[in-house]
């Protein structure tokens, strides 16, 4: 009797701990982050020192400040928008999942009109950066991770 | 053969020699298998037999060497089951002997590739980082003029670079 209701409990937390992951599936945590890059001064914000190294080793600028941080529990087509300086928003989109990566819809507006669309397959819990439009003597960085829920 | 004795049975001379008879009966018997051949051969073949039985016994006995016990009782233990207490699994998974370890290191295995099936691949949790670019650019749109898509060296980590000029 004691053994069946081992049994019954045992095989009953795996079954939950398997439904439990995968209807946690179905959401996509995903981090922006807006830096502005340049050369005036050799600053780098605590929070951007992996990514600094990254990018030092194939770009000249030695200042990376943290602009903004928005963290977005996406579903999947669902829509998450950040505010970017110069009348900039960037969307970013999960689509769905391919292997062990997210396939994402990022565009990048300005002045409410479309410069620029792509669609990546980000590596769940890796980052991608995005970079490139003259700010304040330096340039903006849009650092966007993903991670499945 | 002698033909036996119709006074007392086989089992009255077998309690006789064993002692276990009330003492009136026991001198009746005394004075009586004395005269009696057939008891008289009946008492010596139970005394032989006991003796020889006795003598077994002590021999077992005399060879019996009491300082091998302890060892012999550990080296039982050792090689016997192995019980834990409190083991909350039981016999639940016999298939996995009565270790406690090995019954956690079956489950934790049935999870991992249980979850491993459930999420597409084994690597979907347990990203190791450096296998692959961190993205792979399937697609790109844009008017500007220059696009340039960088994988670092250290960490493969993705880049699109843009210039809006």
């Amino acid at each position: 009797m004691v053994n069946t209701i081992k049994t019954i409990v045992i095989f009953f937390g795996i079954y939950f701990l398997f439904v439990q992951s995968a209807a946690a599936n179905d959401k996509v945590l995903t981090h922006v982050k807006v830096i502005h890059a340049s050369t005036a001064s050799h600053h780098i914000d605590p929070g951007l020192k992996n990514i600094s190294s990254e990018l030092q080793s194939v770009f000249k600028y030695t200042s990376y400040r943290l602009l903004k941080k928005k963290s977005m529990s996406l579903g999947f087509n669902q829509k998450g928008r950040v505010d970017l300086p110069g009348k900039r928003t960037l969307t970013v989109e999960p689509l769905n999942i391919d292997g062990n990566r997210i396939r994402y819809q990022i565009n990048i507006r300005k002045n409410k009109k479309k410069i620029f669309q792509t669609k990546v397959l980000l590596k769940n819990n890796r980052s991608i950066t995005i970079g490139g439009p003259q700010f304040k003597k330096g340039v903006l960085i849009f650092n966007i991770s993903g991670s499945v829920q | 053969m002698d033909k036996p004795c119709e006074k007392y049975s086989f089992e009255d001379i077998n309690r006789y020699v064993d002692n276990e008879l009330p003492q009136k009966t026991h001198n009746e018997i005394a004075g009586h298998y004395e005269t009696c051949a057939p008891c008289r051969k009946l008492v010596a073949d139970i005394r032989a037999i006991g003796s020889v039985f006795n003598r077994h016994i002590e021999q077992q006995v005399m060879g019996f060497d009491s300082d091998t016990l302890s060892d012999r009782v550990k080296e039982k233990l050792a090689t016997g089951e192995k019980t834990v207490p409190g083991n909350i699994f039981g016999n639940t998974l016999g298939l996995f002997g009565k270790n406690i370890y090995l019954k956690l290191s079956g489950i934790t295995a049935i999870l991992i590739i249980g979850l491993a099936m459930l999420n597409g691949t084994v690597l979907t949790s347990l990203d190791l980082g450096s296998s692959g670019p961190s993205a792979i650019v399937s697609y790109v749109d844009t008017e500007l003029p220059s696009v340039m898509i960088i994988e670092t060296q250290k960490r493969k980590h993705t880049i699109i670079w843009f210039s809006e000029i």
